[in-house]
C-alpha cells in the first residue's frame, strides 16, 4: 500500500500525492481535487464489495495542467482488485497487543476500528508507542504475536475496510 | 475517594528553611515578629510531620524531614519553566503514568508532575510491575508536549535517565558509581535504584520510580539482590523525599529547556558519558539478528559502533537495537 511507504526522497508532487492518499484514508474520503496555479491533483478512492481499494486507481497528477478541470477522472477498473490494506509498524521494536500484560488486547479478529483507535503497542527503548489504526474497517487477522519483535512497515493487521 | 494532599491548607516553608538551616536549636521570638503567627505556624509544620523539637517551651529544633511528600515544599524556590508549572500529590493512584496522561491531554497541563505515595497497578518494564512500599520511594510521571524535533525515542529515553543519575550522584552517591543501563534504567554500582518507562499517545508520559528509603527487606525477595536505595548507597536516613522529588523536577526542566533552545543533541553526553555498557563487550538484539563485539561509541542520534574482534566496525541505528546486554 502506498501510503505507509516510507518517505525517501521523491518529488514534492509524489509526496503530495502521498499525504492525500493518507487524508482520504484517515477521513474516509472518496474524491480529492487540489489545484494551485500549475499543479491539479485529482484523486478518487474506489470501493469494491469485498473491501476497498483506496490507491488501486492510480492517483493522476498532472503537471502543468493548462485547463484545471480537464482531467477526466480515471475510469472504475471493471474488476476492482481486492487489495489487502494493513496496519503497518511505524518503527522498530516490540509488539504488544494489550496495554498491560494482564489486561485484554486492544482488539481482535472482528473488533471495528476508526482512524483513531488504538490497535496496540510498540516498544522501542523502554517508551511506549500507541498505534492508531488510521483505517476505517474491521480487524480480520492479527499478523504477529505480541512480544514479537516487528520490523519498520512490517504488517501487523489485515483490515476488512468498510 | 482519594483525596489529593494538596488541598492542605499552605504550609510556612520559609520558616521551615530557617529552622533547617540553622545551627541548632532557635528561640521562638528570633524566627518571627509575630509570635502567635510563628507558633501557628510551627504547630502546621509539625502536624503535617515535619520533625520539630521543642526545648525548654521556647525554643525549637528541626530533626527531619516528614515521612510524607509535601507539595509546598516541592514547589518552594522551585524555579523550572515547563515541568513542574502543576504538581500533583496523590496518597494512592492506580498509576502515576495514568493520570498524567489523562490530564496532560489538556494543553494547558504540559509540564503536569503527577506523585503518588503508593500505586496499586504501577507499571514498570513490560510483565512486571513496579512495587514499592508506601512513602518509601519517588514515584513520579511528568506529562510533556514536546515539538517533533523533540520526541524521538531516543531523546524521550535518555531525558528520564540523565536527570535521575544527576539526582542520584547529588544525593551523596560517588558520581562514578552512578550508570545508566541501556536504554535507561539507573544503577548505582551494578545495582538497579530508579527506572524510567516512557508511554506515548496524544500526550508524552515520562514516568519514574526512584528508591529512596528501602532497606533490604522492603525489596520483594526477588530483586533483593539486583535492588539499591539512596538510603542504602549513601548512609543517610532519614533523606528528604521532598527535596529530591523537587531536585528531579529541577534536573527534567533543565535538560528538557536546553534541548528546545540547542536541540536533542544536547543531552547526548550527560547520556553517553554514564552508559555502563561503553567501551564493553555487549550482545546487541536487531530485527535484523544478534550482533556482538565491543561498545565503541554511543550516540543518541547516530546511533551506536560496535567494534568486532578482528578491529572492524560498524554503525548500528539506535533505534535499530531491541536490547542491549554485557556478554
Amino acid at each position: 500500500m502506498a501510503e505507509r511507504e516510507p518517505e525517501t526522497s521523491e518529488s514534492p508532487d509524489v509526496q503530495t500525492v502521498r499525504q492525500l492518499v493518507r487524508l482520504m484514508h484517515r477521513f474516509d474520503l472518496s474524491a480529492i481535487d487540489l489545484t494551485n496555479e500549475r499543479t491539479t491533483i485529482r484523486l478518487r478512492r474506489w470501493r469494491a464489495t469485498a473491501g476497498a481499494a483506496p490507491a488501486a486507481p492510480a492517483p493522476q497528477a498532472t503537471v502543468p495542467s493548462p485547463t484545471p478541470a480537464a482531467a477526466p477522472p480515471p475510469p472504475a477498473p471493471a474488476r476492482p482488485a481486492v487489495e489487502p490494506v494493513y496496519i503497518r509498524s511505524p518503527m522498530v521494536g516490540t509488539f504488544y497487543e494489550s496495554p498491560a500484560p494482564d489486561a485484554s488486547p486492544y482488539v481482535t479478529v472482528g473488533s471495528v476500528v476508526r482512524p483513531d483507535t488504538t490497535v496496540c503497542l510498540i516498544e522501542a527503548m523502554k517508551v511506549f508507542t500507541e498505534i492508531n489504526a488510521g483505517v476505517t474497517g474491521t480487524i480480520a487477522e492479527v499478523l504477529v504475536k505480541s512480544g514479537q519483535a516487528v520490523e519498520f512497515d512490517q504488517p501487523l493487521f489485515r483490515v476488512e475496510p468498510s | 475517594m482519594t483525596v489529593p494532599v494538596s488541598t492542605q491548607p499552605a504550609l510556612n516553608i520559609r520558616l521551615l528553611e530557617k529552622l533547617r538551616s540553622a545551627a541548632g536549636p532557635q528561640a521562638v521570638g528570633e524566627l518571627g515578629a509575630n509570635r502567635d503567627r510563628v507558633l501557628a505556624d510551627l504547630r502546621t509544620l509539625q502536624a503535617f510531620g515535619f520533625g520539630l523539637t521543642w526545648l525548654d517551651g521556647d525554643r525549637v529544633a528541626y530533626v527531619g524531614p516528614a515521612s510524607r511528600l509535601c507539595p509546598d515544599q516541592i514547589e518552594h524556590e522551585l524555579g523550572t519553566v515547563i515541568i513542574g508549572r502543576r504538581i500533583v500529590v496523590w496518597n494512592r493512584l492506580t498509576s502515576t503514568n495514568d493520570l498524567a496522561a489523562r490530564l496532560g491531554a489538556t494543553s494547558g497541563n504540559e509540564g503536569l508532575v503527577v506523585l503518588a505515595e503508593e500505586q496499586t497497578a504501577g507499571r514498570g518494564r513490560r510483565g512486571r510491575s513496579w512495587s514499592a512500599p508506601v512513602a518509601r520511594s519517588i514515584l513520579m510521571s511528568v506529562a510533556l508536549r514536546p515539538p517533533s524535533r523533540l520526541a524521538d525515542l531516543p531523546w524521550l529515553t535518555a531525558l528520564g535517565a540523565v536527570a535521575v543519575a544527576e539526582v542520584v550522584a547529588a544525593a551523596g552517591v560517588e558520581p562514578g558509581r552512578v550508570r545508566i543501563k541501556w536504554p535507561n534504567d539507573v544503577l548505582v554500582g551494578s545495582r538497579k535504584v530508579a527506572g524510567v518507562l516512557v508511554e506515548r499517545g496524544a500526550v508524552v508520559v515520562v514516568g519514574i520510580g526512584l528508591n529512596v528509603c528501602q532497606q533490604p527487606d522492603e525489596f520483594p525477595s526477588a530483586i533483593r539482590s539486583t535492588a539499591t536505595s539512596l538510603a542504602l548507597e549513601t548512609g543517610r536516613d532519614p533523606l528528604d523525599r521532598s527535596e529530591l522529588a523537587r531536585a528531579l523536577i529541577q534536573a527534567l526542566d533543565r535538560h528538557y529547556l536546553r534541548a528546545l533552545q540547542q536541540g536533542p543533541g544536547a543531552l547526548n553526553e550527560a547520556w553517553r558519558s554514564r552508559l555502563s555498557a561503553l567501551g564493553r563487550l555487549v550482545r546487541l538484539q536487531t530485527p535484523a539478528g544478534t550482533l556482538a563485539g565491543r561498545l565503541a561509541d554511543a550516540d543518541l542520534g547516530a546511533g551506536l559502533i560496535i567494534e568486532s574482534a578482528d578491529g572492524t566496525t560498524q554503525r548500528v541505528p539506535t533505534l535499530s537495537v531491541l536490547d542491549l546486554d554485557p556478554v
